[in-house]
């Protein structure tokens, strides 16, 4: 993506007869943050659309169809509706707090679609240290939903953001133990090197399953999806630690939520199932068909299952789910010396 | 885990039903397709304005109080007694058409009635008429049937009726001897002329001792009151 955005910055400078080298480069990583986050939110649009769609179909319903061709438009008109509606700072919120995590939250979410590649030639940056950087800062927001909660000054906002920090770092646990197995069998953190190791050798889904169910469940717990989403609970908690936020800012944080579905579902694909590689069609198509493919299988899992329990949370995260991820890396260590991958 | 897999074995197997299988989605695309309704659905409310007898039973048995008597011109220059109705006070329970001796009334499949002002929705008799093929068959009229063992010869009832159907007739034989020698009134017991009678049941709700009821009847001739027996002791 650099290589792209330097031609069209290098093409405007030209135009415009300025030649400051500085500047060309703030330039071009203008347009290309521009163009990352014009990817995100078309990726997140279409995102909500195939969910919406399929979640229907599942619960033996047909989705929007009313709004646009088979209800293509109705995410628009949703976004109009949000809009529209008055933004609310309730009285005795903390103002700064209020606001602050809004854009700690939003800004982290779209920070990790930034290192994960998503084709040979098509990324944002892909630093060496690729996988480790993606979960610190999936690790952020734990931190700034607490501070949401407790800035709304309502007494279940705060205990949405009690058990949303709870539950995102339980999971964070096994979920690294997962990726540091992962790391290991194939003895890089970048992401293009990994996907290139499972090309070369086998899928990792296959020797690895146990840490791919692991990942799977703690990924839809980190996401905040339902099964997971107690501090989302919405029979019981009104909205959790999202109940006052009004208008744009509520539109922001379901953006926010798809953002982060997109990049998890992104990362196990690059992990587990073979990043881009497929045998015809090009390697950013396969890509996006197994990120889609992903998708599907968390709306199928929210289709389907009831929420979890509170005090059901904590159990998996760390009883059941801590062991199969200590296990998983106990295989993947014997794999790695017994050289067969 | 394995009480997470049957669930998610049962949304599959429903999408692909759905998208793949080539069935539908139980979702009906209202408006261009409707559910298909019962025979006794409860819509909107109907009058034949030819069976209507201008009883009023209709307009005090609404809870809500909808039905409004008022006369109207019924479709021939002859102006009836018959109901208006306010469909926005309607809770559509049906009684009405219940209690309706004629079988005037009846609730038809419509249910779109939604409006942006609630004053719209009072009508004329003239205006919620239906024809009365749209209408079930008539039932035969009810008629007011006496359980002697409860009546007490008042003569409540006679005081009711508007149109003069009942007549209270003394029992010969009945009179009681008083203790001091003196012969009592005779039993009265009352005697309906049911072709006068409009099935309007003013007299039932008048009865003080549940001895009325009001039943089909297949014929308009009365009952004898009076029963031919030997009376042997006073």
């Amino acid at each position: 993506m650099y290589s792209i955005s330097n031609t069209i910055a290098t093409a405007i400078l030209n135009a415009l007869h300025i030649n400051y080298p500085l500047l060309d480069y703030l330039l071009t990583w203008v347009i290309a943050s521009i163009a990352l986050l014009i990817i995100i939110v078309i990726n997140v649009i279409v995102l909500i659309y195939v969910e919406r769609k399929e979640l229907g179909r599942f619960m033996d319903r047909r989705g929007p169809f009313v709004v646009g061709p088979a209800g293509v438009f109705q995410n628009f008109a949703d976004m109009f509706k949000f809009l529209i509606k008055e933004m609310i700072l309730p009285e005795n919120a903390d103002g700064l707090g209020f606001n602050s995590t809004l854009v700690i939250i939003v800004a982290s979410s779209l920070l990790i679609v930034a290192v994960v590649p998503e084709a040979p030639y098509f990324f944002y940056t892909n630093p060496d240290l690729g996988l480790l950087l993606a979960f610190a800062i999936f690790a952020i927001e734990p931190f700034a939903v607490v501070i949401a909660g407790w800035a709304s000054n309502n007494k279940y906002s705060l205990l949405g953001g009690f058990r949303s920090t709870a539950q995102m770092m339980s999971y964070e646990v096994p979920l690294l133990i997962t990726v540091i197995s992962v790391a290991l069998v194939a003895g890089t953190f970048n992401f293009s090197s990994i996907v290139t190791f499972q090309e070369k050798h086998v899928w990792l889904v296959g020797p690895l399953f146990i840490g791919f169910i692991v990942f799977l469940i703690a990924i839809v717990a980190e996401i905040e999806r339902i099964p997971f989403d107690t501090p989302d609970a919405e029979a019981e908690l009104v909205h959790g630690w999202m109940t006052e936020y009004a208008g744009v800012k509520f539109a922001l944080f379901q953006l926010t939520s798809y953002v982060r579905s997109f990049a998890g579902a992104a990362i196990m694909v690059l992990l587990f199932l073979g990043g881009w590689e497929g045998p015809f069609l090009p390697a950013i198509v396969w890509f996006y068909i197994k990120v889609y493919a992903v998708f599907t299988l968390f709306v199928w899992v929210r289709g389907s299952l009831p929420r979890v329990r509170i005090d059901q949370v904590l159990n998996i995260g760390w009883r059941s789910l801590l062991p199969l991820a200590l296990i998983n890396i106990v295989i993947a260590a014997l794999f790695k010396m017994s050289g067969v991958i | 885990m394995g009480y997470a897999f049957k669930p998610m074995w049962i949304s599959l197997r429903t999408l692909i039903r759905t998208s793949i299988a080539g069935g539908k989605p139980n979702t009906l695309l209202y408006p261009e397709e409707k559910m298909e309704l019962a025979d006794d659905f409860r819509g909107e409310l109907g009058l034949v304005m030819d069976r209507c007898v201008g009883c009023e039973s209709c307009a005090r048995i609404c809870p809500n109080k909808c039905l409004n008597m008022m006369l109207d011109d019924a479709g021939n220059g002859i102006m009836k007694w018959m109901p208006a109705l306010d469909l926005a006070q309607c809770m559509f329970c049906g009684l009405c058409v219940e209690v309706c001796p004629s079988t005037a009334l009846h609730m038809t499949n419509n249910y779109e009635t939604a409006t942006k002002d609630r004053f719209e929705k009072i009508f004329l008799p003239h205006e919620w008429a239906i024809k009365p093929e749209e209408a079930p068959d008539q039932r035969p009229f009810p008629y007011p049937e006496l359980y002697e063992i409860n009546c007490t010869g008042c003569g409540a009832c006679d005081r009711a009726c508007p149109h003069d159907v009942i007549d209270m007739v003394s029992i010969p034989g009945t009179a009681k001897r008083r203790p001091n020698g003196t012969l009592g009134p005779e039993k009265k017991l009352p005697m309906f002329n049911y072709e006068l009678c409009v099935s309007c049941a003013l007299c039932v709700d008048a009865c003080p001792f549940d001895a009325l009821d009001m039943l089909p009847r297949t014929t308009t001739a009365s009952d004898p009151v009076v029963r031919v027996e030997e009376v042997t002791s006073v």
